[in-house]
């Protein structure tokens, strides 16, 4: 396994998961990279799309352990606030951080597994994969998924209506 | 809003959603370097060798000559384990004078290094205060791969393949190469600085610009690749 073809391919893409799951960047960082060093040093083979269930998966369990606090969760939304770019449209900033705190209010309304399943088909899971790394049979993930969707949008767009 | 009773038309919407949630990768290169520290951390200690300095960890205070040590321990240790895709580094060689190190060979390929094993490197990492820094590489064979990368913060730090001698002094990284690629790290918009290869300048940076001399085969925002030209 080469390393830096490993990182680059698997990193990013976990970091991003990492972080829409827990809502904190540094959680974020440190969970992607446990799970990289311990793909490394566990020594786990095999193609790329089994190394990034595998990894997934142990970063999925790294963040049920160690973030699941509910006062944790709450301090990461809070200390998550977006900084728009120099040159970008007021407005659209406002805009942009809008939707980012509704989605992020909105997963966090959902059950841990339900936001868990709706992210990994968000980073292009399969079914299968799904259920190996939610720990649910491969049936029921269809159901399981739309459901998760619909209490997502649910939620979403009742904090989007006025008070 | 009415939602179909079809789950998948909601995926579009849902991902909609997701997608304007953070994104950002992070400082990639630092994490890079932060996992491979852990990884041959932890290959050291399974190897009964004595642990690397971490990231997390940073001993200002580690003369030279006491990390070189540490170099020589775990280097031969990781090199030993057949499969690691464990590189050997150093980190923040703090001196109070230019001195010589030498990374050990690497030991005779055991059964499975043969496999897709990247190559053991080994390095110095410098903190620049502001005075110029000079890069000097020797011994560079022919169609040696120079990859400079550019990092934030003030660091600069030389990697080479295990075999190679480094010195350090202030504003200075130099090595004596052993054969395959070289990685420099350098920091981002720091002036001056100059890279230079066996007398020749790759890569020289000015208050007024950076000026690229070498043979480029690859060059982007995150940094160049040069390569050695025939003699």
């Amino acid at each position: 396994m080469d390393f830096d073809q490993t990182f680059d391919e698997l990193y990013p893409p976990l970091v991003r998961y990492c972080q829409r799951l827990t809502g904190d960047r540094d959680a974020a960082e440190d969970t992607a990279q446990e799970a990289l060093v311990r793909l490394f040093t566990h020594k786990v083979e095999g193609p790329t799309p089994a190394l990034r269930v595998w990894l997934f998966k142990t970063a999925t369990h790294l963040v049920r352990d160690r973030y699941r606090v509910e006062e944790n969760r709450r301090r990461l939304l809070e200390a998550n606030p977006v900084t728009p770019g120099a040159t970008e449209d007021p407005e659209r900033a406002l805009e942009r951080r809008t939707d980012r705190e509704r989605a992020r209010k909105a997963l966090d309304q959902l059950a841990e597994r339900d936001r868990e399943m709706l992210l990994m088909r968000h980073e292009g899971f399969s079914y299968k994969e799904i259920a190996e790394m939610a720990n649910v049979a491969a049936t029921s993930v269809g159901t399981l998924l739309a459901r998760a969707e619909r209490r997502f949008l649910d939620v979403l767009e009742g904090e989007g209506e006025p008070a | 809003m009415t939602h179909l009773d079809d789950g998948r038309p909601l995926a579009g919407a849902v991902a909609s959603a997701l997608d304007a949630l953070e994104a950002d990768a992070g400082d990639v290169e630092r994490a890079r370097l932060a996992v491979r520290l852990r990884v041959a951390e932890h290959a050291a200690q399974a190897a009964g060798g004595t642990s690397l300095p971490g990231v997390a960890s940073r001993r200002a205070f580690w003369s030279l000559s006491r990390a070189a040590g540490i170099l020589l321990v775990t280097a031969a240790g990781l090199s030993a384990l057949p499969g690691s895709p464990v590189r050997v580094w150093v980190e923040d060689l703090v001196r109070p004078a230019p001195e010589e190190v030498a990374a050990p060979e690497p030991e005779p390929a055991a059964e499975a290094a043969a496999t897709d094993v990247p190559a053991a490197e080994a390095g110095v990492r410098l903190t620049v205060a502001g005075g110029p820094l000079a890069v000097v590489l020797r011994g560079a064979e022919p169609g040696t791969e120079v990859r400079v990368t550019w990092i934030p913060g003030s660091e600069a730090a030389l990697f080479a393949p295990v075999g190679s001698r480094f010195t350090s002094g202030e504003g200075r990284l130099e090595a004596t190469l052993a054969p395959g690629r070289v990685r420099v790290e350098l920091p981002r918009g720091f002036s001056p600085l100059a890279l230079e290869v066996d007398g020749s300048v790759l890569l020289r940076s000015t208050p007024q610009g950076l000026e690229v001399r070498g043979a480029v085969v690859q060059r982007g925002e995150a940094g160049i690749t040069f390569v050695v030209p025939q003699r």
